[in-house]
């Protein structure tokens, strides 16, 4: 018996305590499990009809103090571009545009102290 | 020392809620800190400021003191109070706050230390004339054949107990001679693995004990009392499932002259905040254990039979306020009985997070609720699966049963499997409607059930 045999009962769990990863490790191996969201079977009208314009937030990787990079207006970016920074005592630690798109105005003012995974802007894209 | 005006509670569940609840009675300015997987709890929305410190894993939220103490820089705290659990007695953690020109509501760092080391605790209570259990002075030393000469001298049975920790681990009890070499090596193992610290010592293991405890309170000029007595022997895995106050059975001079000694003890050691002395209790005598130097889930029931409320006692101790009552004018009325509602399958105990579909909490005369529940909150995996304390005050301990089983027929949660229905069937079971069970009572009747 292997922690493999174990996957659909430990899949099962998670889904039914709403828990969306696991890790598990020790001396000699580490196991992560990070599930999907759960697909609903049948299309989805909504989808077929027109599909919503999609954004993705842009989350502040620590607690901090929030300051932005660049102009504080819409702009379009490219994935990984540094659109901000948060200042964690000495350290300024980049805020990156997790994909490319149109980067909407900060959600945040500048200098204002942002918890962790905070979304700190928008980027609409597709 | 700082003026305290904000404070920063790094806890979560019901007993930040009940932090903030005192932080408002006092008008302090709240600050709740939480985890990404915590967004939703209660207090939440009764905090003056919130802030997500890190991710769900608690190595990397609640238990990362720096990070605590950033988020502490970020909003200007003043205090923080640590609640139970967590980092409410790690004196490093303590020593940080101190060193950050913060107030931390609690007791020193070096207190913790001493109080964190069961060997120096124990050798603290002797001093103060505190009643000890029969054991090693010190750490059992290395060589096997030492510590066997100086564990065949304390007698047989005995229990091995990790210097530096709680809760079962590193914990070994010997019945004969044979077996000792075997648990100390293991018990070190265990305590070095759980604590950082392989130290083990030995004492006289009771069999039937009760497991009676002591809370106090001292401020920063040297005053301390005792609120009296609870009696937490309902356990599940050295975990108190059950408490109540006073302690029935044993008599109120009994308990006096204990409670004087825990009140003189605190002001010899410097003790300053809320505290706890646990003691088993056999055959009319007491033996101290350890000593919580933080709040406990339990201090409801002391609140409700003496009417002190010691979180806001607690905060006024670290403003450098005296306390607000002299032992002359502490008195215990009626009785009083909480038990601990966890998310937890009620004959397996295994945890069970999930989504709470309804919540109806109970009510009328005597009857409290501590707890964070509310319709549609999801019950994380990742922290203690404590969701609420119902708490009952009656006449006499008769009275306060028959208020629990009221309380309990009434309160209503949905959605997740909890320990309330073992808690209504606790509350007509005969050994523990008699009272003075001892610590292994739970265990006996899971033994007993299983056998049938």
């Amino acid at each position: 018996m292997t922690v493999l045999d174990d996957l659909p009962h430990l899949v099962a769990r998670m889904r039914a305590h709403g828990v969306r990863r696991l890790s598990s490790a020790d001396d000699e191996s580490a196991l992560t499990l990070v599930l999907a969201p759960e697909v609903v079977s049948g299309p989805s009208p909504a989808a077929e009809i027109s599909p919503p314009p999609s954004v993705t937030p842009v989350l502040s990787p620590e607690m901090g103090i929030f300051h932005p990079a660049g102009p504080v207006e819409e702009r379009p970016v490219e994935q990984d571009e540094i659109v901000g920074f948060v200042e964690i005592g000495a350290v300024l630690l980049p805020v990156t545009a997790p994909r490319g798109g149109m980067l909407g105005h900060p959600l945040v003012e500048k200098g204002e102290v942002v918890g962790y995974h905070l979304s700190l802007f928008e980027i609409r894209h597709g | 020392m700082r003026e305290v005006r904000r404070v920063l509670i790094a806890n979560r569940g019901e007993i930040a809620l009940r932090v903030v609840r005192a932080c408002r009675l006092l008008g302090l300015h709240s600050i709740g800190i939480h985890s990404e997987a915590d967004s939703g709890l209660a207090h939440l929305r009764l905090v003056d400021q919130a802030l997500c410190i890190g991710p769900a894993a608690a190595s990397r939220s609640y238990l990362d003191g720096d990070r605590v103490l950033r988020a502490a820089a970020l909003t200007g705290a003043d205090a923080i109070h640590p609640g139970y659990g967590f980092l409410s007695e790690n004196a490093d953690f303590a020593d940080a706050v101190e060193r950050a020109g913060l107030v931390l509501v609690g007791p020193s760092a070096q207190v913790m230390r001493l109080m964190g080391d069961k060997i120096s605790a124990k050798h603290q209570m002797r001093l103060s004339g505190i009643p000890c259990l029969p054991g090693s002075d010190g750490a059992l030393p290395e060589d096997l054949s030492q510590a066997q000469h100086l564990c065949d001298t304390i007698g047989y049975p005995l229990i091995v107990k990790a210097a530096g920790g709680g809760g079962g681990r590193g914990m070994r009890v010997v019945r004969q001679a044979d077996m000792l070499r075997d648990a100390i090596e293991t018990a070190r193992e265990e305590a070095g693995r759980a604590f950082g610290n392989p130290a083990v010592y030995a004492e006289r293991f009771l069999e039937h004990p009760r497991h009676v405890e002591i809370q106090v309170l001292a401020d920063r000029i040297g005053n301390a009392v005792w609120l009296g007595a609870r009696d937490c022997s309902v356990q599940r895995r050295h975990q108190k499932l059950i408490e109540e106050a006073p302690a029935i059975g044993i008599a109120p001079e009994t308990i006096a002259e204990l409670g004087t000694a825990c009140a003189r003890a605190c002001r010899q050691m410097g003790y300053v905040g809320a505290g706890t002395f646990e003691f088993l209790y056999e055959d009319g005598t007491f033996s101290f254990i350890e000593m919580n130097t933080r709040l406990q889930v339990e201090h409801p029931v002391t609140e409700m039979t003496t009417g002190v409320d010691i979180v806001r006692e607690q905060l006024l101790i670290a403003m450098g306020r005296p306390l607000s009552v002299t032992q002359d004018h502490v008195t215990t009325t009626g009785h009083a009985i909480e038990c601990r509602i966890n998310a937890e399958d009620p004959e397996t105990f295994r945890p069970a997070p999930g989504r709470v579909r309804t919540w109806r909490a109970p009510g009328g005369p005597g009857v409290r609720v501590e707890t964070h529940l509310y319709d549609g909150y999801v019950v994380p995996p990742h922290y203690d699966s404590l969701v609420a304390k119902l708490i009952v005050h009656g006449a006499d301990r008769q009275d306060a049963m028959t208020r629990m089983r009221a309380a309990l027929d009434e309160m209503q949660v949905s959605g997740i499997p909890t320990t309330a229905p073992l808690h209504r069937r606790l509350m007509d079971e005969p050994g523990f409607c008699a009272g003075g069970v001892s610590v292994h009572y739970l265990e006996s009747l899971a033994r007993e059930k299983s056998a049938s």
